[in-house]
């Protein structure tokens, strides 16, 4: 019972001090910083930017293509 | 990976008889269709800012965090159970109540009444209903009926062995099972729901006293088998129950007995 | 799963990374065997799972449904009288009671089901990540036999009736001890994975995954000490408890989960996350916020208020990463929401991130006090627990997987027509079941309020169109499992389209295509 809350409140303390050091580690290591090269860092460099990479295996590139480019213009207007 | 646009992809990136090439991931676009994109792509930054109404919405959610905690923690006591106390805890709170049950206990009709009330819903109530009226070709109503209001005598004998099989009650039959009461209740818990039921939704009848519970509990101690409408009828209508004075006490007046599983034999017929 | 020669050749020696695309091929390739074991076994208990599910649910308005014995009318509601009544029917049958196929469905489900297909997804998440090849990948393998082998005892154990009647921890101890080892494993694999990660950005994915393996064998060994081991006082046991239920889904599922999604958006796009300072917020502030929620499961219980009001502050608190997330995630589909119509993927994955907002704020809501009054202990409660676990995470675990098994069969899904059948089943069958059950709750809630409501004649009567609305809508929800399962499996088999590598990335391929 006792043995109980001393792992429990162990754990806690454990794990506050854990969640702290990670935040720590972050900061230090640069990860706050450069949010740029963060976001883009799942692309790798020989990845074209805008180009979908997951399709149904039915999908008429072509007129894809064309969506695409009409959807970018839509954007670009306002 | 730098700040820069990545540069176009190398031929040799693109070669898909490579061996091991993920060919998922293998680009072939056309070189127009690529510049193109890139024209209408602007650099994200990666460090778009929080809107400030979300800075605003989040400053409004702490403020009120802070409010509910200190409105509605119990003065952060380890024994403060009601939200609401605001810094009265159920120690006091407890208290008062005990206060107020002591006041209480001073008139014993009135804690009988209330422990009929009590016992009825808990006991009665999922079947007969607070209303007494039963369902209507299941269960039969309680207010109103004539064996609620009529012989004492029966009505005990009901609620100590149940009842089986087809039981006309206010001209209508039912046909189903009702649970013996005798090993659950003692005879005082008998006598205030039977006084409570007798004297709810308009029904006017005599109180039942403990003492004639035991009395009638006593006098069908042998019977181990729910009542039929017949084996009730027999019973003579007011025949007088004999108290026997001063036996059991009525401070405990429940036999003991570990009373037989009183299982309905009878299933009735759906 | 084959070993097949003409894919990506799986016996071939590991090429050294000419270019990024050859990198990826390895890092995929090494991944293939754990991955597609931990996929193939998830859709096995999610096929066991829906079974349970629909049993489960007719037996809800249909009490005598697979019951040997029928219930006579007078006694159907009330078990205790039908088991005094019927003592040996109900042994004769007794693992198909209500009460333990629902435990059993809970427990397929969530750890048959989407915690093996979270470990699936997270794994080959950590490896693209981490940018180097799965290390020891045998040892990812023999976790998943050795989980696959706890669920299966810990079901049998349900069904037999050894269950501890513990919400969310009712595999019995011996159960929990070998999927507590399992997923040990898993998690002292995963920090060595991050320890021999390349150096450079820790993208948010892997701050989420790598929490998440990392969070769940804590809560699990916790949970399983305090309550079945070395059990705490009474009303302790039922904090820890619901402190353990709450945060299966706060602190693993859900981080998982959006893990993936803050992964799938922008890589299926082709764009990068919109904000990634705001995911770093999204992150940390969840971190801080969920693991406190578990006790707006208790409000009215026999706990100190301030234990409550804590968790529902913290509960209400959630709104901030809730948010957070759903900005970053709306901003970065915004002006490619048309792609939803060409990607597997992105639809999956999509309308699972929007489930995910739309729930964490009904959650949020929830835990109120006035409103929690009244859905609590309704058919409400349960429509949002299949919201936030079907809506939110299986349909993110399903986007997920139609990204990642073309990539390790190295060949094509076969049918589009699949695809869209099992979309558009888990769609409809899932708004259809939390709309009945939402509706059918708040119904439920309110006559329940009011004393004067006759709980047999009227409120039973009043919920059971919805509940038999809500076996309809698992109907469907078993169609899209079936159809998936089988889609997978012919994967697996090498059956995929493979003309020229997956079509999807050979213009030429697609063009021909009439």
């Amino acid at each position: 019972m006792t043995a109980a809350y001393i792992i429990l409140g162990i754990s806690l303390v454990a794990f506050g001090a854990m969640a702290v050091t990670a935040l720590v580690w972050a900061a230090r290591a640069g990860q706050f910083e450069n949010f740029k090269a963060g976001s883009e860092s799942i692309f790798d460099s020989g990845e074209p930017i805008g180009e979908p990479t997951d399709l149904f295996p039915d999908v008429d590139r072509a007129k894809l293509a064309a969506v695409a480019s009409r959807a970018a213009k839509g954007a670009a207007r306002p | 990976m730098s700040d820069e646009l990545r540069p176009p992809p190398e031929p040799h990136e693109l070669d898909p008889t490579l061996p091991g090439v993920d060919y998922s991931e293998q680009v072939n676009v056309s070189g127009i269709h690529d510049a193109v994109l890139r024209e209408k792509f602007d650099p994200r930054e990666g460090m778009e800012p929080m809107p400030i109404w979300l800075w605003v919405a989040v400053a409004l959610l702490i403020g009120w965090g802070g409010w509910y905690l200190g409105t509605f923690s119990g003065g952060y006591r380890a024994d403060g159970f009601d939200e609401r106390s605001g810094g009265a805890f159920l120690g006091e709170a407890g208290a008062a109540q005990a206060a107020a049950g002591a006041a209480a206990k001073e008139d014993p009709a009135v804690a009988f009444a209330k422990l009929g009330k009590r016992q009825f819903t808990a006991n009665c109530q999922s079947c007969h209903q607070a209303t007494g009226l039963g369902q209507a070709g299941v269960y039969p109503p309680l207010a109103g009926s004539e064996w609620v209001t009529g012989c004492k005598k029966r009505v005990i004998a009901i609620v100590l062995k149940g009842l089986q099989g087809p039981f006309k009650v206010k001209g209508t039959t039912y046909n189903n099972v009702m649970q013996a009461w005798e090993p659950v209740l003692d005879d005082k818990k008998i006598a205030a729901v039977l006084t409570f039921v007798r004297n709810e939704w308009g029904n006017q009848a005599p109180p039942i006293s403990p003492e004639e519970v035991a009395a009638v509990r006593a006098e069908f101690a042998s019977r181990k088998v729910a009542w039929t409408e017949a084996d009730l009828l027999a019973i003579p209508e007011n025949s007088p129950i004999n108290i026997v004075p001063a036996a059991p006490s009525p401070a405990n007046p429940a036999p003991a007995t570990p009373a037989p599983a009183v299982a309905p034999s009878a299933q009735p017929s759906p | 799963m084959t070993d097949n020669t003409h894919s990506i050749p799986a016996g071939a020696p590991p090429m050294p990374p000419a270019s990024d695309a050859a990198e990826r091929a390895a890092i995929d390739q090494s991944c293939r065997r754990p991955v597609l074991f931990f996929f193939g076994s998830a859709l096995f208990w999610l096929l066991a799972g829906t079974f349970f599910a629909i049993v489960t649910s007719i037996k809800l308005h249909d009490p005598e449904f697979m019951n040997r014995a029928p219930l006579p009318d007078a006694v159907r509601f009330q078990t205790g009288e039908f088991l005094r009544a019927n003592p040996i029917s109900m042994q004769d049958v007794g693992f198909l009671t209500f009460g333990r196929f629902r435990a059993a469905h809970l427990n397929s489900v969530a750890y048959g089901w989407a915690t093996s297909a979270a470990i699936g997804v997270g794994v080959w998440l950590m490896a693209r990540l981490c940018r180097v090849p799965l290390r020891r990948p045998s040892l990812v393998t023999a976790a998943g036999v050795l989980w696959n082998i706890g669920i299966a005892i810990g079901i049998a154990a349900i069904l037999a009736g050894q269950s501890t009647s513990v919400e969310w921890l009712e595999f019995p101890p011996y159960a929990a001890l070998i999927l507590g080892t399992a997923y040990a494993i898993i998690a002292i694999w995963a920090v060595d994975m991050f320890a021999s990660r390349k150096p450079g950005h820790v993208y948010v994915t892997l701050w989420y995954v790598l929490a998440a393996f990392f969070w769940f064998p804590w809560l699990y060994a916790s949970a399983n000490i305090l309550i079945l081991l070395k059990p705490v006082q009474g009303s302790v046991q039922a904090i820890v408890n619901w402190w353990f239920g709450h945060n299966v889904l706060g602190l693993w599922f859900t981080p998982i989960g959006i893990g993936a999604a803050y992964y799938m958006i922008p890589k299926v796009i082709g764009r990068p996350i919109h904000s990634y300072y705001l995911s770093a917020i999204g992150f940390w502030s969840l971190a801080l916020f969920y693991s406190w929620n578990g006790g707006h499961h208790l409000i009215g219980g026999p706990l100190p208020a301030w234990v409550i009001t804590a968790s529902i502050v913290a509960s209400v608190m959630m709104v901030i990463p809730v948010v957070v997330t759903a900005i970053n995630h709306h901003m970065t589909t915004r002006g490619h929401f048309h792609m939803l119509r060409y990607s597997p993927t992105l639809r999956f994955v999509v309308f699972g991130a929007m489930c995910y907002t739309l729930v964490s704020l009904q959650g949020s809501s929830m835990a109120i006090r006035s409103l929690n009054e009244i859905t609590h202990f309704t058919h409400y409660t349960i429509g949002h627990a299949h919201f936030g676990l079907y809506a939110f995470f299986t349909m993110i675990m399903f986007g997920c997987m139609y990204y990642i098994v073309p990539r390790l069969c190295g060949c094509e899904w076969r049918s589009a027509y699949l695809i869209r059948l099992h979309f558009w089943t888990a769609a409809y069958g899932i708004a259809a079941m939390v709309a009945a059950l939402t509706i059918g709750g708040l119904v439920q809630g309110l006559m329940l309020a009011d004393p004067a409501k006759d709980f047999l004649g009227e409120i039973l009567a009043i919920t059971k169109p919805y509940l038999v609305g809500r076996s309809l809508s698992g109907v469907l929800l078993s169609i899209g499992h079936v159809v998936f399962a089988y889609h997978f499996a012919l994967m697996v088999l090498q059956l995929g389209r493979r003309e020229g590598g997956p079509v999807y990335f050979n213009p030429v391929e697609g063009e021909a295509r009439p």
